[in-house]
């Protein structure tokens, strides 16, 4: 596979899996840039019999979303502007379609999750792996993968049903 | 219904989400499916400001290496060529005919030279009615005249390009006034022999007579074929 065809193929994946851990669009797309240009660089070191070029690549993605947490965990600021932006930015979703409120929705749904279950979620629906490659990925048992989605969902769930009511 | 298996069924229902797109029926919690279903249709990419310009500046720098592992082209050769890098044997025997293709010119060349084909591997070794001939021809003494052909003999501007003839003084014989060899007093005793001088053409000679022997001494210009035997190839 050409790295042309890997990026149109998993750009987006790649792009929601970051935005589930990453708020800021800006920020998502730096984080993104940095998971390409790595997994461009270990173009070579990618070997089939380990696993599919997804896992691959949600290996390189997943890591680079724990740099960028631990460094916004060392750079408290960070977060609070984070949130500041968050709740200021309110107003202007009331302006935008529907579709994009209840996407900001998800993903302002996603961000009460623990940082456990938002990578849950964010590898399952960003990806559509299976559980046992989530499991393979995370290190987890793959039924503990199961129950810890099955909550998130019905978290996510309530959460988005009280603001839809708001 | 517990919770581990209402998560079982949940997640097994789930995959068949992302197979048709869209949610699908289940039972116990249908609420909580249509959700999962919106979550799995979501897409953000679209916030993304980079997605071209990454494109633009990532895939030219690829150049148009492919990942290992990708497609794999139709073709039997083509899929030895992709699976030789991973082989260890394959990658010896790789460099071993590398190795060989390299050596080849070297041995073809000693070939070419002064016929020692011993040298050569057999497998570039020429035929053995060839191989007789050369060794006969190896064996043969050979005459200058037979070495180096007389329009190249004629030639001796080639020669004087090599070879520069230097002034010499004339040789002569002049009379030795104390000889470096004392007699030991027995045996045959040493006698000075008087050398005769003999003009030549191109020097002058000197020959001793001893006893027993003649020794003549030269002096003279020569060329140098006489010292030197020249090939042609």
């Amino acid at each position: 596979m050409k790295f042309e065809e890997l990026y149109d193929r998993y750009f987006s994946k790649v792009y929601n899996y970051v935005r589930y851990h990453v708020g800021l669009a800006a920020e998502a797309d730096d984080v993104t840039g940095r998971i390409f240009e790595a997994a461009l660089g270990k173009y070579g070191t990618y070997d089939a019999a380990r696993g599919p070029v997804q896992a691959w690549l949600f290996t390189i993605a997943r890591n680079a979303v724990i740099d960028w947490v631990r460094l916004r965990n060392r750079r408290k600021e960070v977060v609070l502007d984070d949130a500041g932006e968050r709740e200021g930015a309110e107003p202007r979703l009331e302006t935008v379609l529907e579709r994009k409120e209840e996407a900001d929705m998800l993903l302002e749904a996603a961000g009460e999750l623990d940082e456990r279950s938002k990578d849950l979620i964010a590898l399952k629906f960003s990806s559509g792996m299976t559980n046992r490659d989530i499991a393979q990925l995370t290190g987890l048992g793959e039924s503990n993968v199961g129950i810890l989605i099955y909550r998130a969902v019905k978290k996510m769930q309530a959460l988005v049903e009280v603001k839809r009511r708001v | 219904m517990n919770e581990f298996e209402l998560a079982e069924r949940f997640n097994r229902e789930l995959d068949g989400v992302f197979l048709e797109g869209k949610s699908v029926p289940f039972a116990p919690d249908q609420a909580a499916m249509d959700f999962a279903a919106e979550l799995a249709s979501a897409d953000h990419s679209g916030d993304s400001a980079i997605r071209e310009s990454l494109r633009e500046w990532l895939v030219p720098s690829s150049g148009t290496a492919a990942l290992d592992g990708g497609a794999v082209p139709s073709g039997w050769f083509a899929k030895v060529l992709l699976r030789l890098p991973r082989n260890v044997y394959a990658r010896a025997a790789l460099a071993a005919a590398c190795l060989l293709l390299a050596l080849v010119p070297i041995f073809r060349r000693s070939d070419g030279q002064g016929g020692e084909r011993g040298h050569a591997p057999s497998a570039f070794r020429t035929p053995r009615s060839t191989e007789r001939a050369v060794v006969a021809a190896a064996a043969a003494p050979r005459k200058p005249s037979a070495v180096f052909p007389a329009g190249a003999r004629s030639e001796s501007s080639a020669g004087q390009r090599v070879f520069h003839s230097r002034p010499m003084a004339r040789l002569e014989s002049e009379p030795i006034r104390a000889f470096p060899i004392e007699s030991a007093g027995t045996g045959t005793p040493i006698v000075l022999a008087k050398g005769r001088e003999v003009r030549l053409e191109n020097g002058s000679r000197v020959v001793l007579e001893t006893e027993h022997a003649v020794i003549t001494l030269e002096r003279r210009v020569i060329s140098p074929e006489e010292l030197f035997e020249r090939r042609s190839l």
